[in-house]
């Protein structure tokens, strides 16, 4: 009997601590109600104290959060499409009013997550459709003047990158509508996760991309036969240069040749030129009279004198 | 997420569960469950609070750390060892490991099983900042560096692709930062500097990029190195890419040939050019030696000549004649037997025309 007394009385105790005690964990925020109204509110982690049975404990959480925001198209100045793919950290602020702004605008986690979407989208759309196409990728596209092209980071007016600037800008203005609306929340930042074609035009891109490796290429054969003719163009140069170097060296070796051996030759006959001519002449006879030729002499020459008698043809 | 939180401890379960135990272990203990009853409950009071303090012993490996929450506040850090703390639901304990580097996979997923790779392509294909489009796979190695900010700072959806479970930054978060980070990079590049030059810099920026991010969640992250596993042109136009290659190595080609043909046809050149001057100078060296030769012959027979001139030059006209005549059809005229008749005139058809005065 006084077992089960004792053991009713635990158990009614141990009920009421459970009803009077709970906790707050590391990660939460927590909303006490009473009747559904909100009574208080508690951002310290640990054991706390409410009113047992009439009051009770609703956790929201204190980390960063994150919204995904479904891919859309987005058009930029000049109606040029994106399909941009953002996501969104924010934080439910661990005050009293940013815990009450919560809980009585969005109410929990999950349903924050459509109206917090459409307010990015919303300041998405309006930023990206201020710019260019290039600025939302972040690159820079110079023509240089040899027509290449180099992409450098585009720079924005703070000194970040485009893409960082249009980040911060879009966190402002998104901030900006929260608080307008009073959400109880802190916008950590706005990120575009990807900005891709879209599929619609995926394959122009591929054209295009095609189309520009082409003029590479072509460039690429064109300098490699552009190359081949100037060394070749020069080197036929330089050989026929080689030759004709040749010849003007042979032909003055030759000449002078000639000259010592005309030089030396006159300087020797003209001791005695009549000799020379004398001699020459018979070479000469030897020469032009071969065997087909007539000669017509007169019987006087003075070859044949002898044979008119012993003492030759004297007058 | 909300929903899916560890199950809150239900005081009226345990509260029939032990009154069952009770019940149970009461009609057994000695005494008949009446008499000794106080002391039976205040044994197993101690027994079962005893067994609750022990079940708070727990045990951090060597590449772990824990954190500790006193009715979910938190406590301490914890190292390697054997530790206690107060079981739940007191206390709670979360380990995580924290010097071991992980890996997490960008535009692919490695099959652990079977060593091959999945690409992922809506990850894999970005554009650059020439509006052209790259196919890049990553991979990021990472480190726990801050359990405390990495348990309680950021809340993820997890990541089921790798097994990461909800609450843990580095599932989506991390994965969201780092496509997020490495579009940035990609966009402020031109394809060809990001297919062959920049590597090295895409992987510096981009660390320095996502660590900034995942800073300023708070995650507890920090990342050790990004490294870009294969950068290629999609699929759909590498034939155009490749020609490009192809067309660079055939101007390489064309380059070696010009330069083949110098080496070949100028050494020949040369050598046709010695050729040439070598000839002309064997030409001048004999025409001297020939014409020396010969003077000194025709000097040689000067002396000789000048000691009997008109004797010698008797003999030399007549062995010329000796020589030449015999092949030559000679005619003689005798000039005395009459003038103002021709002589005689040879009409046969085959004799040259050669008439000789007095020789």
């Amino acid at each position: 009997m006084i077992r089960n007394l004792l053991l009713v009385v635990i158990a009614i105790g141990a009920l009421f601590a459970w009803q009077a005690l709970y906790k707050v964990d590391q990660t939460e925020l927590v909303l006490v109600t009473q009747f559904g109204s909100i009574e208080s509110t508690e951002i310290e982690p640990g054991l706390h104290f409410k009113t047992p049975f009439v009051q009770q404990v609703t956790r929201l959480d204190k980390r960063i959060l994150r919204v995904d925001v479904q891919p859309s198209l987005f058009p930029d100045n000049e109606s040029r499409i994106l399909n941009i793919d953002a996501y969104v950290r924010y934080q439910i602020r661990a005050s009293d009013k940013g815990i009450r702004d919560f809980r009585e605008s969005l109410i929990t986690e999950t349903s924050a997550q459509g109206a917090i979407s459409q307010i990015v989208v919303a300041a998405l759309r309006e930023e990206v459709g201020g710019r260019d196409r290039e600025e939302i990728i972040g690159g820079q596209i110079i023509l240089n003047a040899d027509g290449t092209r180099t992409v450098t980071a585009m720079i924005a007016s703070d000194g970040t990158s485009v893409r960082e600037e249009l980040t911060k800008l879009v966190t402002a203005a998104v901030q900006k509508r929260v608080d307008e609306q009073g959400f109880g929340i802190e916008i950590i930042d706005v990120r575009i996760k990807r900005a891709d074609f879209p599929d619609t035009i995926v394959q122009s891109v591929y054209d295009l991309m095609r189309s520009e490796r082409r003029i590479q290429a072509d460039r690429l054969r064109a300098e490699g036969e552009e190359q081949f003719l100037t060394v070749t163009a020069d080197v036929d140069r330089q050989v026929e240069q080689i030759a004709a170097e040749a010849d003007e060296t042979s032909n003055r070796l030759r000449g002078a040749g000639e000259a010592q051996a005309i030089s030396i030759l006159a300087k020797a006959l003209e001791e005695d030129s009549d000799l020379f001519a004398f001699r020459r002449s018979l070479e000469a006879y030897a020469t032009i009279l071969g065997g087909e030729s007539t000669l017509v002499l007169s019987a006087n020459s003075p070859l044949f004198q002898f044979l008119q008698g012993p003492s030759g043809a004297g007058e | 997420m909300y929903g899916e939180r560890r199950p809150e401890f239900d005081p009226n379960q345990v509260l029939n569960n032990f009154s069952a135990a009770w019940k149970q272990f009461a009609s057994k203990l000695p005494g008949g469950g009446s008499g000794g009853a106080s002391i039976g409950i205040i044994l197993i009071a101690i027994v079962a609070g005893g067994l609750w303090l022990a079940s708070g012993i727990y045990q951090v490996a060597p590449n772990e750390q824990a954190t500790t929450q006193l009715f979910g506040k938190f406590q301490t850090v914890t190292e390697p060892g054997l530790r206690w703390f107060w079981p739940a639901p007191v206390g709670k304990v979360q380990k995580e490991s924290t010097s071991e580097n992980k890996t997490m996979e960008l535009g692919f997923r490695s099959e652990t099983t079977s060593g091959t790779s999945v690409s992922r392509l809506g990850e894999a294909l970005m554009i650059t900042g020439d509006l052209n489009i790259v196919d890049i796979r990553l991979a990021v190695q990472y480190k726990i560096t801050d359990i405390k900010s990495f348990l309680f700072s950021v809340d993820d959806p997890g990541d089921p692709d790798r097994g990461n479970r909800e609450g843990k930054p580095d599932g989506r978060t991390l994965r969201d930062a780092t496509e997020s980070a490495i579009r940035q990079v990609i966009g402020q590049r031109s394809i060809d500097d990001v297919l062959t030059g920049e590597k090295e810099q895409v992987q510096i920026d981009t660390q320095l990029l996502l660590q900034t991010v995942l800073d300023s969640y708070g995650t507890g992250i920090s990342i050790q190195s990004v490294q870009l596993q294969e950068v290629f042109a999609p699929e759909e136009v590498r034939p155009a890419f490749d020609d490009v290659v192809a067309a660079r190595q055939e101007r390489e080609t064309r380059v070696n040939q010009g330069e083949a043909y110098k080496q070949d046809r100028v050494p020949r050149a040369k050598g046709a050019a010695q050729t040439t001057i070598q000839a002309a100078e064997a030409f001048k060296t004999a025409r001297v030696a020939r014409a020396q030769g010969e003077a000194d012959q025709f000097t040689a027979i000067l002396t000789e000549y000048n000691k009997s001139k008109e004797v010698t030059r008797q003999r030399l006209f007549l062995e010329a004649m000796e020589d030449i005549l015999p092949g030559v059809k000679l005619i003689l005229i005798d000039e005395t037997a009459g003038s103002g008749v021709l002589p005689f005139l040879p009409l046969t058809d085959n004799v040259p025309a050669v008439i000789g005065g007095g020789a």
